[in-house]
């Protein structure tokens, strides 16, 4: 159902603690949005704010055009699922898929069909008679989703719906939530402090830090072009340098402390903060090199190998292969795909 | 022939009653709700616990010595009960979340009354049992109050068994106090049963 959704800077206060302050957004409707902050940033009280279960002090949410900001959470129509699952303990699965439904009058035949339908969308349709003490963490989440989807809400919410769970459950959730919820076409807004779920699942990526929003994009829009220091090394990690742009012989220059670099017409002069990505800059031949560098250190990952390389005094996070991991002490050369620099706005 | 109820057991059944409908709603408010001085007013109702029967007794019949009698004798036994059963109702409803189930039943589009039938009231069913048959068990083995602010017949099993000791022959005050325990000691081990069962459902709930 593609439900318009649109938060007009609604604000929270808890005391002197400003919570959310600068949020205006339209949700894209019929796609999934991803908010991604760390702890604090006021990602889940915008959330509560949306859901209803928090009166903004100020602000508006719309939906569809209606102004819905005063009307209760149990008349907005809207699914929300919870980090801790917030099942019935005292009813049994196919009761707490049903609930939803029983409250809004369906019929005991009707109210089971659906609620069956929804345990089958979550394959779970063999659990429904277990009691929710019965049933692992994995399946109580599954529950939690059934039970928000089977009314057909016009909006789903989930808030950290994943993060309970170890990571191997977590990633095979992951998968399965984002083919489910791109097959409904559900406008839903996603919670997390995942930045692995936020990118993989969110069409749109909303990044917060400190009640407000730092950057909006799609997830490629927002890693390859982040549009402050704070996106990009939360984001990912992130090598900041500071340097300068000097205009030379008519040509646009940067100069950072280990080597310089030509930029594109139309940088603007004048000392600037610079990201580079750790998997933008190669270990290449001597011959090759832009730079030289000494490997502080070497942590294997896995799929590849994390590196720290002093250069110019700066310690450089540099993505290598796993296949030739250099040693501590051994001097490299180094290589920064140019068209992957990114010039910051500098943060005071 | 008017037929003649045990003492005690309508007073215990009534106790059990008022308590449910104060404490409950007092419960819910107390644990989901604190205000300002809310941990004090939980104290000052668990005070009465630590007063003598006889001078709880004494004041209440200084205060309200015109209502003595089987009204008083409940508001007494009201006094040494209610606690019971308020502490059993904050420590379940602080033992689960309730806010988040509650949350939750919004969500799903529970109005205010389908939220405290549909979710709270089952949620405290258990503590519900468990109070009352507290409840059930003090005010049904209470003598002080009772015998103090009682006017007439006999009020409570235990003022009837210290009639019997004191006025007839130890065998019927022996077969009494058999009649007495044949009634509490199965409160008792249900008491012990359901707060076992308790404790572990809400271990293994979600």
């Amino acid at each position: 159902m593609n439900t318009l959704v649109e938060a007009n800077n609604p604000r929270k206060h808890y005391g002197t603690v400003t919570a959310v302050h600068d949020f205006s957004h339209r949700f894209a409707p019929g796609k999934i949005t991803a908010i991604l902050g760390p702890s604090g940033s006021g990602k889940s009280t915008t959330l509560a704010m949306i859901a209803g279960l928090v009166d903004p002090d100020g602000g508006s949410v719309l939906v569809n055009e209606i102004d819905i900001t005063r009307l209760p959470a149990e008349r907005r129509d809207f699914g929300l699922v919870f980090q801790n699952y917030s099942l019935f303990p005292h009813l049994s699965v196919v009761e707490n898929v049903e609930f939803g439904l029983r409250v809004r009058g369906f019929g005991r035949s009707e109210r089971r069909r659906r609620a069956s339908l929804a345990l089958e969308q979550v394959h779970i349709p063999h659990l429904a008679n277990r009691r929710i003490h019965q049933i692992s963490g994995g399946e109580q989440q599954r529950v939690a989703l059934a039970r928000a989807l089977a009314f057909a809400p016009r909006l789903l919410l989930l808030d950290e719906p994943l993060s309970a769970l170890d990571a191997k459950l977590r990633e095979g959730l992951r998968t399965e939530l984002g083919r489910l919820l791109n097959e409904l076409s559900l406008t839903a807004i996603y919670v997390t402090h995942d930045q692995i779920e936020a990118m993989s699942l969110g069409h749109e990526l909303i990044i917060m830090r400190g009640g407000r929003i730092e950057q909006a994009g799609t997830p490629i829009e927002v890693y390859t072009r982040p549009s402050t220091p704070f996106v990009a090394t939360f984001l990912g990690s992130a090598n900041l340098l500071d340097g300068e742009c000097l205009r030379v012989n008519g040509q646009t220059r940067l100069l950072l402390p280990f080597m310089a670099l030509p930029m594109p017409e139309g940088t603007p002069s004048g000392p600037c903060r610079v990201m580079v990505r750790p998997e933008d800059i190669s270990i290449v031949a001597d011959d090759d090199g832009q730079f030289r560098g000494e490997v502080a250190s070497s942590v294997f990952l896995g799929h590849q190998a994390r590196l720290t390389v002093i250069a110019g005094g700066y310690a450089l996070a540099v993505d290598a292969s796993n296949e030739a991991i250099p040693l501590p002490g051994a001097a490299v050369s180094l290589r920064i795909r140019n068209e992957k620099l990114r010039i910051l706005a500098r943060e005071d | 022939m008017k037929r003649t109820p045990s003492p005690g057991l309508e007073l215990a059944l009534g106790c059990v009653a008022v308590c449910l409908l104060v404490a409950v709603p007092a419960g819910y408010a107390l644990a989901r709700h604190p205000f300002p001085g809310s941990g004090l007013v939980e104290e000052l109702v668990l005070l009465p616990l630590s007063l003598p029967g006889i001078t709880l007794s004494m004041g209440l019949l200084a205060a309200y010595g015109e209502l003595r009698g089987p009204l008083l004798v409940l508001a007494g036994h009201l006094l040494y009960t209610i606690p019971f059963m308020l502490r059993v109702m904050t420590a379940t409803l602080r033992s689960f979340d309730v806010g988040r189930l509650e949350s939750a039943a919004r969500s799903l589009g529970a109005s205010l009354p389908q939220r405290l039938f549909l979710v709270i009231l089952p949620n405290l069913r258990h503590a519900m049992m468990v109070g009352s048959l507290l409840v059930f068990a003090v005010s049904w083995g209470e003598f002080n109050v009772s015998f103090l602010l009682n006017r007439g017949r006999p009020q409570t099993f235990p003022a009837v068994l210290y009639d019997t000791c004191t006025n007839q022959s130890i065998q019927v005050s022996g077969a009494a106090t058999t009649i007495f325990l044949a009634i509490v000691i199965p409160v008792v081990i249900a008491i012990q049963w359901l707060g076992g069962k308790e404790s572990s459902d809400m271990e293994q709930g979600a």
